[in-house]
């Protein structure tokens, strides 16, 4: 009996020394990084770093990536389409913890929001999606600490290595974390039918000019965008526009268009820098295993987020 | 207190009601799909069928595919090595239930050993190991049901479509079932040091004239090879070769050493056939959501399988 007693109160005590350090909203807590009100004042972060001529700023990088691309020629596969392939990390999207704009905490480098349209930066939810949301954090586990994958457009914005590889027709996306893949076609064909949804969602690729663009459909909303919560529903349509505009730096921009829950398309942006570290290989950020216990322990006080953005 | 009640009884028999149907070793009852003992005489299957004129009886289709791939020139990228680019579905190796011979079910086809050496097709545990893996359909939950990844090789026998793709100095490989890839440099570069084991493992491959061969170490031994709970440990090192016989058709061989465990290493062949169905895409089947309901309901009968051979 004893021995057992020993058995749990020693759990109790690790868990409750590592919640402190978890970068998780639980108990009741608030969590630092959630989005201030509006007129808030000036918003407490660490300053952003350049990348390829541009600040690392989201709104900046956006403007000012999408002028060097004007003038910039990107290298081109075999087959003559820009060459995207290599290792990649994002830069201007810091975090996964919100994103909206959001102070910074005792661990987090806090960030401006990665939205550049609508220009408040802010999720353009209708009111009763808005409040729906507001209780997300409190209410759910966030799904990646069910493992729940890296889905578009959260995948571009994740931590940790990319890798591109093209072949005629087909531009493949790995990620380390959460080991997720995208096969994308780029010739024309017809999306899947509206009834099946995937996770990573049904990609469509094509090129217009020196920018991929994927039409993404057929996506489950079991995922959010971020740890606070912000999500959308499984009507969501995704547009992705991937541009070079510098040799070892990609634009990316993201359209959500949601009318189940959005007032209007809203865009995010950020970029992607090369890995040129030599003999640089893809490992793997397992997220199978040990996750399930912690939910054990706990599973009386959050539920699991089962999408449909309403059903509880 | 009458609605949890409620909620519990019909949750309780829903499942009671399911669990006859599952393809799973649970609560006590021993799988249809475990290996009989030597001498028990013919094991009931359904019949194998032919692909690019080879039986897809695993040993049968291991001879006639190194046969046919003497002479058979395979189609080649432009940086000329073979091409296997495009989409694939395992044959010879019909389900993951238990790579040794065992009996077909209620729904399951029965199948051959995969094993082609040794030539009695018995996976060669040293007898503590044998007797280890016995217990593990009774003990654990198979880490498939937790949605763990199909790691080499069990990937390579996996159900659904897998893609290969192919750039200059890699391979890859994308398959549906659980969504996993594998990153394979064909360029020469060492190892990752060993103490690093991850679940699909760190690949390094050649070409031997025609021949893929990848060699695989710093595995993970938190998988199994199949659903009966035959495993490995995380010393294993594998060495997969994959040679085209016939435009359609790859000869898969892997070779496993894990002398922690075994007698002696120990190889399973099969094959894949290429999937030409027009427009064809990989969708995914999906395992990160729901399997978590079945283990909070019935947690005492079995326990997670935590690797180490069952430590």
């Amino acid at each position: 009996m004893t021995h057992h007693v020993t058995h749990r109160i020693l759990p109790s005590l690790v868990v409750a020394l590592s919640v402190l350090a978890m970068e998780v909203s639980t108990f009741g807590q608030r969590p630092d990084y959630a989005s201030l009100p509006p007129g808030s004042g000036a918003v407490p972060m660490r300053p952003y770093g350049e990348s390829a001529g541009c600040s690392e700023e989201p709104a900046m990088l956006h403007r000012c990536a999408l002028e060097k691309a004007r003038t910039f020629n990107p290298p081109r596969t075999p087959e003559g389409v820009p060459d995207f392939q290599g290792f990649w990390v994002r830069i201007g999207a810091r975090n996964s913890d919100n994103i909206e704009e959001h102070p910074q905490g005792f661990e987090g480098p806090g960030g401006r929001s990665l939205i550049i349209d609508p220009p408040d930066g802010r999720i353009p939810y209708q009111p009763w999606a808005r409040a729906k949301v507001e209780t997300h954090w409190a209410t759910y586990w966030s799904p990646v600490q069910q493992c729940m994958p890296d889905t578009p457009p959260r995948q571009a914005y994740t931590n940790g290595a990319f890798e591109v590889v093209q072949t005629p027709g087909y531009v493949f996306v790995m990620a380390e974390q959460f080991g997720t893949y995208r096969a994308i076609p780029t010739t024309p064909r017809p999306h899947i039918g509206s009834s099946i949804h995937l996770y990573m969602g049904d990609s469509r690729g094509r090129w217009e000019g020196n920018t991929l663009v994927i039409d993404v459909t057929s996506v489950k909303d079991r995922v959010w965008f971020d740890n606070m919560g912000n999500t959308f529903s499984e009507s969501a349509h995704v547009v992705e526009r991937f541009t070079m505009f510098h040799q070892d730096a990609l634009h990316y921009q993201a359209t959500v268009t949601d009318p189940s829950v959005f007032t209007r398309p809203m865009t995010l942006a950020f970029g992607w820098r090369r890995n040129k570290t030599p003999g640089f290989q893809m490992l793997e950020t397992a997220c199978w295993e040990g996750i399930q216990g912690w939910l054990k322990l706990f599973s009386s006080l959050k539920e699991t987020y089962r999408g449909g953005f309403t059903k509880q | 207190m009458n609605l949890p009640v409620a909620r519990s009884v019909l949750t309780v028999t829903v499942v009671a009601l399911v669990l006859p149907g599952l393809d799973v070793p649970a609560l006590g009852q021993r799988p249809y799909y475990v290996t009989p003992p030597p001498g028990s005489g013919p094991t009931p299957m359904r019949p194998y069928g032919d692909s690019g004129g080879c039986s897809e009886e695993p040993a049968l289709l291991h001879r006639c595919a190194l046969e046919k791939a003497k002479t058979f020139t395979p189609p080649r990228t432009p940086d000329g090595v073979p091409d296997f680019q495009g989409y694939w579905a395992r044959i010879g190796a019909r389900n993951a239930e238990n790579i040794e011979e065992h009996p077909e079910g209620m729904d399951g086809s029965g199948g051959r050993s995969l094993i082609v050496d040794p030539a009695d097709g018995r996976i060669p545990y040293q007898p503590w190991a044998r007797a280890r893996v016995e217990t593990h359909w009774a003990t654990y939950w198979n880490p498939v049901q937790q949605c763990m990844p199909d790691t080499p090789p069990r990937q390579a026998y996996a159900a659904g479509a897998l893609q290969i793709v192919q750039a200059p100095g890699f391979v890859f490989f994308m398959a549906e079932q659980l969504h996993t890839y594998r990153v394979i440099p064909t360029t020469p570069r060492p190892h990752l040091g060993s103490n690093i084991h991850l679940f699909m493992g760190d690949s390094r491959a050649r070409w031997e004239g025609n021949t893929l061969v990848v060699d695989v170490t710093n595995l993970r031994d938190r998988v199994w090879l199949d659903h009966v709970g035959n495993t490995f440990s995380d010393s294993a090192r594998l060495v997969e070769r994959w040679t085209m016989f016939h435009p359609d058709v790859i000869h898969y061989q892997a070779t496993i050493d894990d002398p922690k465990v075994f007698t002696r290493p120990w190889t399973m062949a099969f094959a894949w056939r290429r999937n030409a169905e027009p427009g064809f895409e990989l969708l995914e089947s999906a395992c990160w959501e729901g399997v978590q309901v079945g283990q909070r309901l019935l947690r005492n009968e079995l326990r997670v399988y935590t690797g180490g051979f069952g430590r």
